[in-house]
């Protein structure tokens, strides 16, 4: 009982009206900028694209830690600076008791704001003819039928030499007999995607280092790659390989629903990891605001993109991992790709898991610990 | 109830409270001694928010430091003005009812006492932002006593409280103590303390100076030698008169403005009766008089130097 009389004074201590405009704000900030960019676009809007770019970036990469510095240290340093901790910890309830209660009552504030962004992130990008999910390849998936068939026809790189060498006789003779200056067939499209829809769903050999040295690939499927890619998930990397080897002529499989559904359940675990770190931060530091402002914004933000094995000193790489997005590539190769160029290679996600979960854990345990042994007094008033 | 063996607390190089021994059993205790002398330092050890540098402080023969045991038996009104502002006055008793184990099927009676006892009931619904400092430090007195505990530590309770607040809840101090609860409130007014009890701890500057009946401090006091300080265009003329009173000890002028007059005494009271008939019989004009010493501060200075 008193723990739930505890949850609920602390999250009502969370939620003041200060609190609530900015966290109405950070829910609102992601999907106004993608009503400005659908409303720039018009008809080329890419709501996939979108959707990954803002949630990747804005929802991760600022809502998430701007939320966990604020409500993380805030549980505790209002209490302390407004001095009232005094009457919390004079009374007959154990202090990490106290503690956890603050600790469950961010964490609900934190991932209940980021995911209510999310989730309106994802209703003002959605399209009714985006991706499908499905991983197969269909005549309506060639934005440029001739164009990919042509590429096929004449293999001037490894990717299209290796699919092209993937066809059956048959179809290659088809392929081989048609004439590039005219429309092809309906046959022939039939028959070259049956092929390559079978080297979707079970080759493994199709991405090898070497033959994608030349392509950009997105998170996603590096992070696939990453995790070594078995069962299902062979065919969403294969498809996710020949999206990003012919970018111009291939649509996306990807949907925003089947991120969004990840999203949903991953922003809650960078809360807990983020929440717990800055709620330690809080047991000890005064300051632990700007200490965590100063974290999220310059630590988290910029060592995961570092290279080699500095990002693995960021919580950000790990909840990437988690939940990476397919970034639309921007025409001109900015500080943060080249960054990326650097160090490629993501973290497997069940080493992400496995951090994640000890961040949490450790850091709860030393936020209990030291709020259970510390002395919550001011000096300047404890004579 | 309390006992502290030769307990000291320092912050860093500051003293809280140096080598204090003392025993605290029932009854109403007055924790006297200027600011900054340590008694909030004493009243967080003994509530548990600080261990004591050195030696030892029980509390119902436990430590309290974080002990949820010796919480469950201590009311505690801190001396911090801040509060929950967002909250009314009910709702923060209440709360702080529920951390002290009052199940929910008692607490709104129980609160309903509590603030009727300070004299709250009719403010309760009113947000702690809105209240007045007395306001305030009658709600911080509810939620002390609102789980009826054993010992009630109030940190200068009467701060802020108007006379006839004071005069109310000094009144609810002695009837708790009469009670069989242990009742130590602290303070820097010696008047306070003595409409409130006789026994008193004296503590200055981190050390207990004197422990006991607050007459025998009060003789102590009258003891010292007093000084007051008198403005009189006459000023010689009245400094030879006051001489001849036995109980003046001396007079001397001021030398830079010889309308100054410093006058030492060891019976305050009958000097200060005696002075107006004086001045009244032999026509003496005096414009101004005041005693540097009339504050506690003078007297621990003396208390300490004897």
């Amino acid at each position: 009982m008193v723990e739930r009389f505890l949850l609920a004074t602390a999250l009502r201590d969370l939620i003041t009206a200060r609190r609530l405009v900015v966290a109405a704000l950070l829910i609102l900030a992601p999907s106004c900028v993608a009503i400005a960019i659908r409303m720039g676009m018009r008809e080329s809007f890419d709501g996939v694209a979108t959707y990954g770019a803002l949630a990747s970036l804005l929802v991760f990469g600022f809502v998430l830690p701007i939320l966990a510095v604020v409500f993380g240290t805030g549980a505790v340093t209002q209490e302390i600076e407004q001095k009232t901790i005094v009457y919390l910890l004079t009374r007959p309830v154990a202090r990490w008791r106290i503690l956890a209660s603050k600790y469950l009552a961010a964490w609900i504030s934190i991932s209940g704001t980021g995911v209510l962004g999310i989730v309106l992130l994802g209703v003002v990008t959605y399209q009714s003819r985006p991706g499908n999910g499905n991983t197969r390849l269909y005549p309506s998936s060639l934005r440029d039928a001739r164009a990919f068939l042509g590429r096929l026809q004449t293999p001037d790189d490894s990717i299209t030499e290796y699919l092209r060498a993937s066809l059956s006789q048959p179809t290659g003779d088809l392929l081989d007999r048609w004439d590039p200056e005219t429309p092809p067939g309906r046959r022939l499209i039939r028959a070259v995607l049956r092929d390559l829809n079978s080297v979707i769903s079970s080759d493994r050999r199709f991405y090898s280092k070497e033959r994608f040295a030349a392509i950009s690939l997105p998170e996603d499927a590096r992070q696939l790659i990453a995790d070594g890619a078995r069962g299902p998930a062979v065919a969403r990397l294969n498809r996710w390989l020949i999206e990003a080897a012919f970018p111009d002529l291939i649509r996306t499989s990807r949907t925003t629903r089947n991120s969004l559904a990840r999203d949903i359940l991953v922003l809650p675990i960078g809360a807990a990891a983020y929440g717990a770190f800055f709620l330690f931060l809080a047991t000890i530091f005064q300051r632990a605001l700007i200490m965590g402002l100063f974290l999220a914004f310059g630590w988290e933000s910029w060592v995961p993109m570092l290279p080699g094995n500095f990002k693995l000193v960021s919580v950000m790489t790990y909840l990437r991992a988690l939940a990476p997005h397919a970034r639309p590539e921007a025409p001109s190769a900015d500080l943060m790709q080249l960054f990326q160029s650097l160090s490629p290679e993501s973290v497997p996600a069940s080493l992400a898991w496995l951090v994640l979960a000890a961040t949490t854990g450790a850091s709860l345990f030393l936020a209990l610990l030291v709020f259970s042994w510390r002395e919550y007094v001011p000096k300047d008033d404890a004579v | 109830m309390i006992t502290l063996s030769r307990a000291s607390r320092w912050y860093g190089q500051v003293i809280g409270i140096n080598d204090v021994s003392c025993e605290i059993g029932p009854g109403l205790t007055a924790l006297l001694g200027p600011n900054g002398a340590g008694k909030s330092t004493l009243m967080k050890l003994v509530t548990g928010q600080l261990r004591p540098t050195t030696g030892d402080v029980l509390v119902f023969r436990e430590r309290p430091f974080a002990n949820t045991r010796v919480f469950r038996r201590i009311g505690y009104c801190p001396e911090i003005e801040s509060c929950y502002e967002d909250m009314t006055g009910r709702e923060f008793v209440s709360m702080l009812a529920a951390l002290a184990g009052i199940p929910s099927s008692q607490r709104a009676s129980r609160c309903a006492d509590a603030l009727e006892l300070v004299g709250m009931t009719a403010a309760a619904s009113r947000k702690i932002g809105g209240y007045s400092k007395g306001m305030r430090q009658r709600v911080k007195i509810a939620q002390a006593i609102v789980h009826d505990p054993d010992l009630l530590i109030l940190d200068e309770p009467l701060n802020g409280l108007d006379p006839v607040g004071r005069r109310e809840m000094t009144d609810l101090f002695v009837k708790l103590a009469e009670s069989g609860k242990c009742v130590v409130v602290s303070s820097h007014i010696l008047y306070e303390v003595e409409q409130m009890t006789r026994r008193i701890l004296l503590i200055d500057r981190g050390r207990m100076r004197a422990m006991g009946d607050v007459y025998q401090i009060r003789a102590l006091i009258d003891a010292h030698p007093h000084r007051v300080a008198i403005t009189c265009p006459e000023a010689r003329r009245l400094a030879r008169r006051l001489l001849e009173f036995p109980y003046v000890l001396s007079a001397s002028l001021d030398r830079a403005d010889d309308s100054r007059l410093t006058v030492e005494t060891r019976q305050p009271d009958q000097f200060y009766d005696d002075l107006p008939r004086l001045a009244l019989a032999d026509g003496y004009q005096v414009t101004e008089f005041e005693s540097p010493d009339n504050n506690l501060e003078a007297v621990f200075r003396y208390l300490v130097k004897g």
